[in-house]
């Protein structure tokens, strides 16, 4: 019988496959790593602990340690791409710490009772921590290398003064109160978080690029642009009686976390008059697949002029 | 633009009166549901952020790696788990449908108590997540999933 259905679910497919069968791509070590570390404890928050809790504590949460690194480093990352390797999984974490809050905000109910409450908090709070205690676990890793005092310009990378800068304003009180607002705040804006969640791809995939291989230059115009445009978004929405701080926060904190002079996010110009994308001589295609994301963003930043 | 309260969307939608078809009583809970919709999110968001634009991502755990007894493959809409792909007996092939909220085994819907199952093999595939005991395989096709025997 389940041989049946089997069959009749799989189709007319002539040739045999199975699960261990290699099926899609296979994802690299390095990276199947990155994403066990992104989705770690997921399970405790959403499905609760099999002890009755709901929240998660920090004793639960892994740690980043050097044999951690040290996997990472047997990978095949070179010393230099070690650097970077810091760099890009801080990026990584912080981007999933902003997913995850701005995920709370979307499942908001106004009727959650008080634990409830404190359990999404809790989740926040501690996926925060531990983004902090892994980074300081690195920092002073002396002996691979990760030092933050060794993170001087690393090939592609920023300075060292500009990692600092962006580091202290990551991981800054502020984010702790745009999580304060987030918490007072239950009415979202579906349009404008449908619009954060392109532009922050749109974010992600360029830090991707730059860390690679882009060779870093001083084309600011695209996020200006981007900033206005959303800024006017936001003022329009508030102006209405909306909106509290926490979307501008938000947005503000996604751009201005890039550092403008780095290398991040400033070898492109996107030029909302001829709809075009302009990366230092490199043509839009360059980006293949990716240049929907900046189609979306476009005609998304379109609608937002003619309100 | 006017605001859009979220809440207020899905409470509306939650009052409106009307009938059970046969099909609604396969319907599963808003809040298996949303749990479900949650962990799909957030292992494909996840993915994409690491691994850029992928159309689906496979989370292949079990025993041994190289033959793995079970395989979670998340596209956007649509998750297809298979369970227990070694066992002779006892294998299983669950398919969840965000659209519909339905919850498939072996190409029948089931209701909320025989999604159980599948709820715990979810669970099961998260456990292997945080234990980093998995392989996983991006841009798996539907077409590809077709002749998976």
């Amino acid at each position: 019988m389940l041989e049946r259905l089997n069959s009749l679910f799989s189709g007319i497919s002539a040739k045999k496959a199975d699960i261990s069968a290699s099926l899609g791509s296979p994802v690299p070590a390095n990276l199947a790593i990155r994403i066990c570390n992104q989705l770690r404890n997921i399970k405790d928050y959403i499905f609760g602990r099999r002890n009755g809790r709901t929240s998660v504590d920090n004793t639960t949460l892994p740690q980043s340690t050097p044999s951690d690194e040290k996997r990472t480093n047997d990978a095949g990352l070179e010393k230099g791409g070690a650097r970077q390797e810091l760099h890009y999984q801080f990026l990584l974490n912080l981007t999933c710490f902003k997913s995850a809050v701005f995920h709370v905000a979307n499942k908001w109910d106004p009727d959650s009772s008080k634990s409830q409450v404190n359990s999404k908090k809790k989740f926040i709070e501690d996926i925060f921590n531990s983004i902090w205690n892994d980074y300081e676990i690195n920092q002073l890793n002396e002996p691979h290398g990760l030092s933050f005092k060794s993170v001087s310009k690393p090939t592609g990378g920023l300075t060292r003064e500009q990692f600092i800068e962006f580091s202290t304003r990551c991981v800054d009180a502020k984010i702790q109160d745009e999580f304060s607002n987030l918490l007072a705040k239950v009415t979202i804006d579906a349009e404008l978080t449908q619009m954060i969640s392109t532009l922050h791809a749109f974010l992600i995939h360029h830090t991707n690029e730059n860390l690679s291989n882009l060779t870093p230059k001083t084309l600011e115009e695209n996020l200006t642009t981007t900033l206005n445009a959303i800024k006017t978004h936001v003022k329009t929405i508030q102006a209405n009686g909306g909106l509290g701080d926490f979307q501008w926060n938000h947005i503000n904190s996604c751009i201005t976390q890039y550092p403008s002079n780095g290398n991040t996010l400033n070898t492109l110009k996107l030029n909302l008059n001829s709809r075009s994308l302009q990366g230092n001589s490199r043509p839009v295609d360059r980006f293949g697949d990716n240049g929907r994301l900046v189609d979306d963003i476009i005609k998304t930043l379109e609608q937002l002029k003619s309100k | 633009m006017a605001n859009i309260d979220m809440n207020k969307k899905i409470q509306s939608s939650m009052t409106g009166g009307e009938e059970v078809s046969s099909e609604a009583a396969m319907a599963l809970s808003e809040a298996l549901v949303s749990q479900l919709d949650h962990v799909f999110d957030l292992i494909f968001e996840s993915s994409k952020q690491v691994l850029g634009n992928i159309s689906s991502i496979g989370i292949k755990y079990g025993k041994s790696l190289k033959s793995p007894d079970h395989m979670l493959v998340v596209f956007p809409e649509d998750v297809h788990g298979f369970e227990g792909w070694n066992n002779t007996r006892g294998k299983n092939r669950w398919r969840y449908q965000r659209r519909q909220k339905t919850i498939l085994k072996n190409g029948v819907a089931v209701n909320e108590t025989d999604a159980q199952p599948f709820v715990a093999f979810v669970q099961a595939s998260l456990d292997a997540i945080q234990q980093q005991q998995v392989a996983f395989s991006k841009n798996i096709t539907h077409k590809e999933l077709q002749g998976v025997r």
